[in-house]
C-alpha cells in the first residue's frame, strides 16, 4: 500500500544518499515521513531507494523579490507555491548505489515497504520505542540492547524537558513487557538509581492520570499498560535514626533501607569509594587510602550487629572508625603501620582531612548497630530502585560505586551473561567525567567495555554527552537524544544526528526522542507514550498488593492454596 | 538542399523593428467630450475586481541558412508562448490559467525535412525583419486563441499589445506600453502631459489600417511629467460609444494598482505586475534556448 507524494527533483542534485522530492499539489510530506522510489538499472533490474524526510521547504516560484509576496498575496502577481522535501536515504535495495532519476514518482511507504525502509523487516526481536510523527510504531532491534550484537544505551538531554529517566524506564518496560526477549524477560533484572526527587520510587504504582488513548497506544505497541510488577525500593536510613528506617516520603510500604555494616566495610575494602578521586595518580594521599583499607581488612574483627573490633577496641559507628584511623595515623608509633613507610606528614594530613569530612555524609550508610543485610541488592525483585536523592554528593558516589562493584563482581563470578542485568544511571557526567579517574569511573568503564559479554547493560543518562568519558559513550550501541541546548547540540558527540535534526533537538518536546541505532543511518524521531506507572505521588494509584504484604509477610498465604482445594467446610 | 545553423547567438537578430505600415491616421476626438473641452478624466470609484491579463513572449532560438544550387535563403527557428493570468483582487489570488507554447521554422522555402520541435511555416519574405514579423503574427494568433478560451468570465480583459484581430472578445482592451508615434494633435498632447497618475484622457476614435477606440492612461510610479508612465489603451470599434467610455473608466480604476515598481522591472510602470509574472512563467515554458539550439544543430548535422 503506497500513496503518491510527488516526484524526484531535477533542480537539486539527487544522490544515492539523499535527494529532494517535489511535493505534488494534492500531497504533503512532513518531517520523518518514510518515502520510497524506484528506478530501473540496466543489468540489475529495479532498484528501490527508500529514506526518511529530513527537511521540508516551500517557496513561491516566480517571485524575484521579497516584496513580491505582497503582490502575490494581493492577487496581482501570479506565482506558484511549491513544496519540496529532502529525503535522507536509509536503504537501497538491492545495494546498487545509484541516484534516483529526476522525475521518478515518489510514494509514501507504508506497511511492509516502511518496515523494509527502516530495517524493521530484519529485526527478529523488536523492542517498541514508540510512534513516529505519522503515528506508525517504531522499533529497536533487541540484538543491540541485550548484548547479542551490541549493548548499552546513552541518553542525553537537558534537565526537566528531555524526559531522560522517563525514556529509560519506558525502554525497560517495553523490553520486559513487549515479549521481544521472550521468556528471558522473567529473569531479567534491572537496577535503577534514583538521583532526583522521588520520581522513580513509584514504579509499581499504576498511573491514575492516563486515559484510554494512552492505554490504546500501549496496546498498539503490543503490550499491556500498567506498572512494573516486581519492584523493590531501597532507600538510605533516616539521618539520626537508630532503627534504620528508610528515608522516603512518598511511600510507606515496599521500601527497605540499605546500608553496609562496619564489618562489610572493612572486609570488602570499601574505603576507596569514600574518596571520589582515590585512583587519581596525581593525588599523593591515595596511597594512604589503599594502605588503610588493607590494614582495616587485616585488623578488623567482626562483632555482633555488624560492629567491628580493632585492636580490642569496639567500633559501632562510622565516626568511631574515623576516630580510630585518625588516632592511629596521628600517633608516631602506629603511623608507619597504617599509612605505610616513607609517607610525608602532609600527605597523611590530607587523607585525615578528607576522611573526617566524609563522616557527616557517609555516617548513616555505614552502621555498626544494625544487623547485616547480606547483599544490598536482593535477587528477589525484577526491578530494584536505589534511592539516592536524599544523599549528599559524596554518599551518592559511594553508593553507586559500591553497588555497581557488587553487581559486577556477582556477574563476573556467575560467568554467564544470562540473565541480563540492566543498570539505569542518571548524571553519568558526574560518575564518569571525561577528565580524571575515580573508582566509580573505572567500574563504569569496565561495564561499558566488558559488560556486554557479561550481561551487564548500562542505560546511562546525562545532560551533556560531551562531558562523559568518551569510551563509555562510544561503546553505547543505542544513542538517544532529547532536547538539547544549542551549544551542546553542535558538539561532535551528536554527529550521528542529521543537520536538520541538530536544529530540531533544540525544540524537541517532552516525550520526543531521537533514537540512533546501529542498523539505521538516520536516527528516528520517536514519541514514546506517557508512563503507565506513577511518576509522582499525585498520580499514584493504590499500592500493589505485593508491596503492602511486605509489611507483614513476603508470601501471600492465599497463593499457597491450590485452586482445586475444596471449601474446608 | 543544404542547411547551416548560424553560429551567432540568435538573439542578435532580434532587434529589427516590424516594418512600418501606413502613416495615415484619422482621429476623431469628439467621442466623449468636444476637443476644445479636453481635460484629464479621473477614475470613477472602484473598478472591476476580477481581471484577466493575456500576454505572449517570443524568442528566436536559431538562425539557419538554406541553400542549394540556385541560391540562399534565411530561415529562423522561433519559439513563442501565450498565457493568461486571472487576478481575483478580492480573493487575493492570481493564477496562470492558460498557457500554450508553439515553435516553428520560418523560411521562404520548405527545407524538406521537419525538425522535431520546429514545424515548417511558409513565409514569403526573405528579409530577417520580415521573418520576425511573421513570427510576431504567429504569436499574436496564439494570444488570441488563449484569450478566446478564457476571456468570457472576466470583468475586464487586458490583452498585451494592440487589439488588432482580437476585437470580438467581451470586455477586452488592448494595452500598448510604448509610443512610436503620436496620434493626437499638438494641443491635445498637452492634455496627455497634464495627466496625473490614475487619470486618463477622454476616449477618441482612431482609424489607421483598422478602426478602434483609444485613450491614454497615466500609471503611478514614474512621476507625472511628459509621457512617463503613460500607456495607450484600445477598445473594439464594434462597441457603442457609451460602452467604450465605460471600459475606459474601468481601466482607469483597475490598471493603476497593477503598475510595476521601477526597481523590479525595467519597463515600469507600464509593464503591469501580472504581465511581468506571466512573462517570467512563459519564458520558462519556452524551454532552455541552449538546449534547443543544440537539438537544431544535431538535427541538421545528422541529415
Amino acid at each position: 500500500m503506497t500513496d503518491s507524494v510527488g516526484r524526484v527533483l531535477g533542480t537539486e542534485d539527487a544522490t544515492p544518499l539523499s535527494f529532494w522530492v517535489g511535493v505534488g499539489p494534492d500531497a504533503y510530506a512532513q518531517l520523518d515521513d518514510v518515502l520510497t522510489t524506484e528506478r530501473e538499472v540496466p543489468g540489475v533490474g529495479t532498484v528501490r531507494v527508500s529514506g526518511v524526510v529530513t527537511a521540508v521547504r516551500s517557496r513561491h516560484e516566480g517571485a524575484q523579490f521579497d516584496s513580491d509576496v505582497f503582490d502575490i498575496a494581493g492577487g496581482l502577481l501570479p506565482a506558484q507555491v511549491q513544496e519540496a522535501a529532502e529525503v535522507t536515504v536509509t536503504r537501497v535495495e538491492p545495494e546498487v548505489f545509484v541516484p534516483p532519476t529526476p522525475g521518478a514518482a515518489v510514494e509514501r511507504a507504508t506497511g511492509a515497504e516502511r518496515d523494509r525502509a527502516l530495517y524493521f523487516d530484519g529485526m527478529e526481536r523488536q523492542v517498541p520505542l514508540g510512534f513516529s510523527r505519522d503515528g506508525q510504531p517504531v522499533f529497536l532491534n533487541a540484538d543491540f540492547l541485550d548484548g547479542t550484537r551490541g549493548a548499552h544505551v546513552s541518553i542525553s538531554g537537558i534537565s526537566g524537558v528531555a524526559t531522560k529517566t522517563s525514556f529509560a524506564t519506558w525502554l525497560l518496560y517495553s523490553l520486559l513487557h513487549s515479549g521481544a526477549i521472550g521468556a528471558e524477560a522473567a529473569n531479567t533484572k534491572a537496577l535503577i538509581f534514583n538521583v532526583k526527587g522521588e520520581d522513580l520510587l513509584l514504579l509499581d504504582h499504576d498511573n491514575t492520570k492516563i486515559d484510554d488513548e494512552i492505554r490504546e497506544s500501549y496496546r498498539r505497541l503490543g503490550m499491556a499498560p500498567g506498572a512494573f510488577k516486581s519492584v523493590e525500593v531501597l532507600a538510605p536510613p533516616r539521618e539520626g535514626d537508630n532503627n534504620g528506617v528508610p528515608d522516603v516520603a512518598c511511600r510507606s510500604t515496599g521500601v527497605d533501607a540499605f546500608y553496609w555494616t562496619l564489618a562489610e566495610f572493612c572486609r570488602d575494602g570499601l574505603l576507596p569509594f569514600v574518596f571520589a578521586d582515590a585512583d587519581d595518580d596525581r593525588q599523593q594521599y591515595t596511597m594512604v587510602v589503599h594502605q588503610v583499607a588493607a590494614r582495616l581488612r587485616k585488623e578488623a574483627r567482626p562483632k555482633d550487629n555488624g560492629a567491628v573490633a580493632v585492636d580490642g577496641q569496639l567500633l559501632t559507628t562510622y565516626r568511631d572508625l574515623v576516630d580510630l584511623i585518625c588516632e592511629r595515623l596521628s600517633d608516631d608509633v602506629t603511623r608507619t603501620e597504617w599509612a605505610g613507610s616513607a609517607i610525608g606528614l602532609g600527605t597523611v594530613n590530607a587523607f585525615i582531612r578528607r576522611l573526617i569530612a566524609s563522616g557527616r555524609d557517609i555516617g548513616r550508610l555505614i552502621r555498626g548497630d544494625l544487623p547485616p543485610k547480606g547483599k544490598v541488592v536482593s535477587s528477589q525483585a525484577q526491578v530494584t530502585v536505589v534511592d539516592l536523592h536524599n544523599l549528599p554528593d559524596r554518599a551518592q558516589r559511594f553508593v553507586v560505586g559500591v553497588v555497581l562493584r557488587g553487581e559486577f563482581e556477582r556477574k563476573e563470578k556467575a560467568g554467564t551473561a544470562r540473565p541480563l542485568q540492566f543498570v539505569v544511571l542518571d548524571e553519568l557526567n558526574k560518575y564518569a567525567p571525561r577528565e580524571g579517574t575515580s573508582p566509580i569511573k573505572d567500574i563504569l568503564l569496565d561495564i561499558a567495555e566488558r559488560g556486554r559479554s557479561m550481561g551487564v547493560i548500562l542505560i546511562g543518562a546525562q545532560q551533556t554527552a560531551s562531558e562523559v568519558e568518551r569510551r563509555i559513550a562510544s561503546n553505547s550501541a543505542v544513542r538517544v537524544v532529547g532536547r538539547l541546548d544549542s551549544a551542546e547540540a553542535t558538539r561532535p558527540e551528536y554527529g550521528f544526528l542529521t543537520q536538520a535534526q541538530r536544529q530540531r533537538v533544540l525544540m524537541a518536546k517532552p516525550g520526543t526522542m531521537f533514537v540512533g541505532q546501529p542498523e539505521l543511518p538516520v536516527p528516528l524521531v520517536v514519541n514514546f507514550p506517557f508512563p503507565a506507572w506513577a511518576t509522582r505521588p499525585a498520580e499514584a494509584g493504590s499500592a500493589p498488593s505485593t508491596s503492602a504484604r511486605s509489611v507483614t509477610a513476603k508470601v501471600d498465604p492465599f497463593e499457597l492454596a491450590d485452586d482445586d482445594d475444596d471449601i474446608p467446610f | 538542399m543544404q542547411i547551416t545553423v548560424d553560429a551567432w547567438d540568435p538573439s542578435f537578430a532580434d532587434n529589427a523593428e516590424s516594418p512600418s505600415r501606413s502613416d495615415s491616421a484619422t482621429v476623431d476626438t469628439e467621442i466623449e467630450t468636444p476637443a476644445k473641452q479636453w481635460a484629464p478624466v479621473d477614475a470613477p470609484g472602484p473598478g472591476p475586481r476580477r481581471l484577466l491579463v493575456v500576454d505572449g513572449v517570443r524568442r528566436i532560438d536559431a538562425r539557419v541558412e538554406l541553400s542549394d544550387e540556385t541560391g540562399r535563403w534565411p530561415g529562423m527557428c522561433v519559439s513563442w508562448a501565450a498565457g493568461a493570468v486571472a487576478c481575483d483582487l478580492d480573493g487575493g489570488a492570481s493564477a496562470v490559467t492558460e498557457t500554450a507554447v508553439e515553435r516553428g521554422l520560418f523560411a521562404p522555402l520548405d527545407p524538406g525535412a521537419e525538425l522535431d520541435h520546429y514545424p515548417y511555416r511558409k513565409t514569403d519574405a526573405a528579409e530577417s525583419a520580415e521573418l520576425i514579423a511573421a513570427s510576431q503574427a504567429a504569436m499574436a494568433a496564439l494570444e488570441a486563441k488563449v484569450a478566446a478560451k478564457v476571456a468570457t468570465h472576466a470583468e475586464l480583459s487586458v490583452l498585451d499589445g494592440t487589439l488588432r484581430g482580437r476585437t470580438r472578445l467581451p470586455n477586452a482592451v488592448g494595452y500598448i506600453k510604448s509610443h512610436h508615434r503620436s496620434y493626437l494633435q499638438a494641443p491635445l498632447n498637452g492634455v496627455v502631459e497634464r495627466l496625473r497618475p490614475g487619470q486618463r484622457t477622454p476616449v477618441f476614435h482612431l482609424m489607421t489600417t483598422w478602426p478602434r477606440y483609444s485613450w491614454y492612461l497615466r500609471l503611478p510610479g514614474a512621476g507625472s511629467r511628459g509621457w512617463a508612465g503613460v500607456a495607450r489603451i484600445e477598445a473594439a470599434d464594434a462597441l457603442s460609444e457609451e460602452a467604450a467610455i465605460a471600459l475606459a473608466d474601468a481601466t482607469a480604476a483597475a490598471l493603476p494598482p497593477l503598475g510595476s515598481a521601477a526597481h523590479k522591472d525595467p519597463r515600469a510602470p507600464q509593464n503591469l505586475t501580472p504581465i511581468a509574472g506571466l512573462e517570467r512563467r512563459l519564458k520558462r515554458k519556452l524551454g532552455d534556448s541552449r538546449l534547443l539550439l543544440r537539438s537544431v544543430r544535431t538535427a541538421y548535422a545528422n541529415r
